[in-house]
This record gives structure tokens, sequence and C-alpha cells, in this order.
């Protein structure tokens, strides 16, 4: 994150991982947050 | 994250609240005016359960008075006008409570996103946009190829049929056949596309390029008038439309107008018609080719 700082760049991030239900998705969202956040 | 797939085409979507308003507007206690978007159905709308408040007579808008008019040029009308937009699109963007839940949830600016085959819960894909919606999420990744078709969004025609089904009606009678004389054709000679494809099926080959396939059907449909369009591929005889032999499209073409190539026979037996596509040699589908009669 802190490359993409660099460039400037703000934009999409994707999630291409397995698949899951609600909970799963929920935990998805969380960690692109946090990754986001870093 | 794992590396990005190279196997298709991903087309991006952005799930964003009430950017088309499709439906009646509905009053709210945040601001004047929220779009009643189908997103804002998911579970964590705010009127869930409850009455929409009833808008109150000084937020309905008023005509102007002739002299309010009269006094307005076009620059004032512009500046005024715009401006009220503006503010009416942050109102809609900032009162809708799927929005102030999902946007702003991602930090320093970013969008996220999953790709559609990872969401496996929700049995359409407006269900699917609606948890996403729910969960945070900023978008959704489709591919192309893929096996989400234009139904599984539960969506139905108007009343009258759709858009391009009204277009195909209109140019029949343009070329001078009524309803009845095109469908009729169809049927006929679909009649002998599908027996032919029986007949191919019994002998093993394969028939899975004529299915019924609707999101198959309507882009047939939608290519634009001209080279390669459905009415380049029919042969109009004394004024009524009628389907090569073995035009792939064939079966496509009767289901989207309704026919049931089963009856051909029986219908043309009826009124006395000889099969069209009788003794006609297969125009394009060579692999498909199996009714030498």
């Amino acid at each position: 994150m802190a490359e993409l700082a660099k460039i400037g760049y703000t934009g999409w991030g994707t999630a291409e991982i397995q698949g899951g239900d609600r909970v799963w998705l929920t935990d998805v969202a969380a960690r692109m947050n946090k990754i986001f956040a870093s | 994250m794992a590396a990005p797939s190279l196997c298709g085409i991903c087309v991006l979507l952005q799930l964003t609240a009430a950017s088309t308003p499709v439906g009646p507007f509905r009053s709210s206690e945040k601001g004047p005016v929220t779009s009643y978007d189908w997103l804002d159905q998911s579970p964590s709308a705010q009127y869930i359960g409850q009455q929409a408040p009833v808008p109150s007579l000084s937020s309905v808008p008023r005509p102007l008075s002739p002299a309010t008019t009269m006094s307005l040029d076009r620059r004032t009308f512009l500046a005024t006008t715009s401006t009220g937009l503006a503010a009416a699109g942050v109102a809609m963007n900032l009162t809708s409570p799927v929005a102030r839940a999902a946007e702003g949830s991602t930090p320093k600016g970013f969008k996220k996103a999953v790709k559609i085959g990872m969401v496996r819960e929700g049995a359409t894909l407006t269900d699917k946009f609606k948890l996403l919606k729910e969960l945070g999420f900023d978008g959704i990744e489709l591919d192309a190829p893929s096996a989400v078709t234009r139904s599984g969004q539960g969506s139905r025609s108007p009343a009258g049929g759709s858009p391009v089904r009204q277009r195909h009606r209109r140019n029949q009678r343009a070329a001078g056949a009524g309803p009845s004389d095109a469908r009729r054709d169809l049927r006929t000679g679909l009649g002998a596309e599908h027996r032919r494809n029986q007949k191919g099926h019994a002998a093993g080959r394969g028939t899975g390029d004529l299915d019924f396939d609707r999101e198959r059907l309507e882009r047939f449909f939608d290519r634009p008038e001209g080279k390669g369009s459905v009415y380049r591929r029919l042969r109009i005889e004394n004024g009524r439309l009628v389907f090569r032999r073995g035009e792939r499209c064939s079966l496509f073409a009767a289901a989207r107008v309704g026919a049931d190539p089963r009856r051909a026979d029986q219908e043309a037996r009826h009124q006395g018609l000889q099969n069209p596509a009788r003794g006609r040699q297969s125009g394009c589908s060579k692999g498909a080719s199996t009714g030498q009669r």
C-alpha cells in the first residue's frame, strides 16, 4: 500500500479469492478495509 | 489477493445508490428527496416495516407565479436550477441509508469489489448486488463470457414484449408480412430445423448450439440492422418471411417470436402448405448438417 501511495493511486481493488456466503464476504470486506487502511 | 485471472474479460460494475432513479420518489426526513432505487430495498433500508412519512405541503414544489416567472432571465434561471439540481444530487446520495452504510466504508478513497463468482449467496444477480451493497462493497466484477444470464436478474419484459420483439414485429409488417404469416412461416421453416437437429441428436451429434438460451436470443435480435442482422438471414418469398433451412439461429428466432417448432408440420398440413425449407441445402451450420432427408 505504501508503494501505491507513492504513485497516488486511489482506485478499485478487487478480491479474487475463493467465494462464500454472507459471513465469508463480510470477513473479506473487513480484511480489504484493513489492507487499504494500512 | 490472488493473481488476476486471465481467462476472460472482466466488467466492473459500481454499486451506486440513487444512480438510476426508476420508481416514484419518496420523502425523507434527512433530505428533501430520496430516490426510490431498487438498491434501497435491502434489509438495512430506512423504512422497512414502517410507513414512509408523507411529504408536507411545504416540500411539494409549486409552480412559480407569473410575476416570478417573468422576473427570471435566462442566466438567473440556469444558475438557480443548476445549483438546485446539484444540491438535490448531493442530498440523494447522502440521504440514502444504503449509501450511508456503504460509501466511505473503504478507507483512503479506495473502492473494493469482488468477483461475481465469489458471491455464493443470493439466487439472482439482484440479490447478490444487494448483499454486496449491504456488506459495504463498492462494486462487482462480472466475467465475460460467463454463466450469468440476463434472466438471472429476474427482470421481466414489459407488456407487449420486449422492445426487441416489438421491433421485430414492426419489421415483419414493413416487409409485407402480417404477424400471423410470419409466425406461420417461422413455424413451418423451423419445424424442419427441429427435426433435423433431432436426427443429429439421435446420431450422437451435438446440438448444443441450438438451445433456447434467452440471452443468446436477445443478443441475436439486438444486432444492428444491416450485415448479419436477422433480416439479411431471412428470405422474403411472396411477401412472406421464410427462414433458410439450416440457419443456426432458426430455433432462437422461433422461440423469440413465440413459435413452437414442434407444431410446424401439423400446422403446415392443416393449411395445405408445403414446407418451404424442404429440399434446401444447409446454409451455415456444416457441423450440425444432418438432415439430408
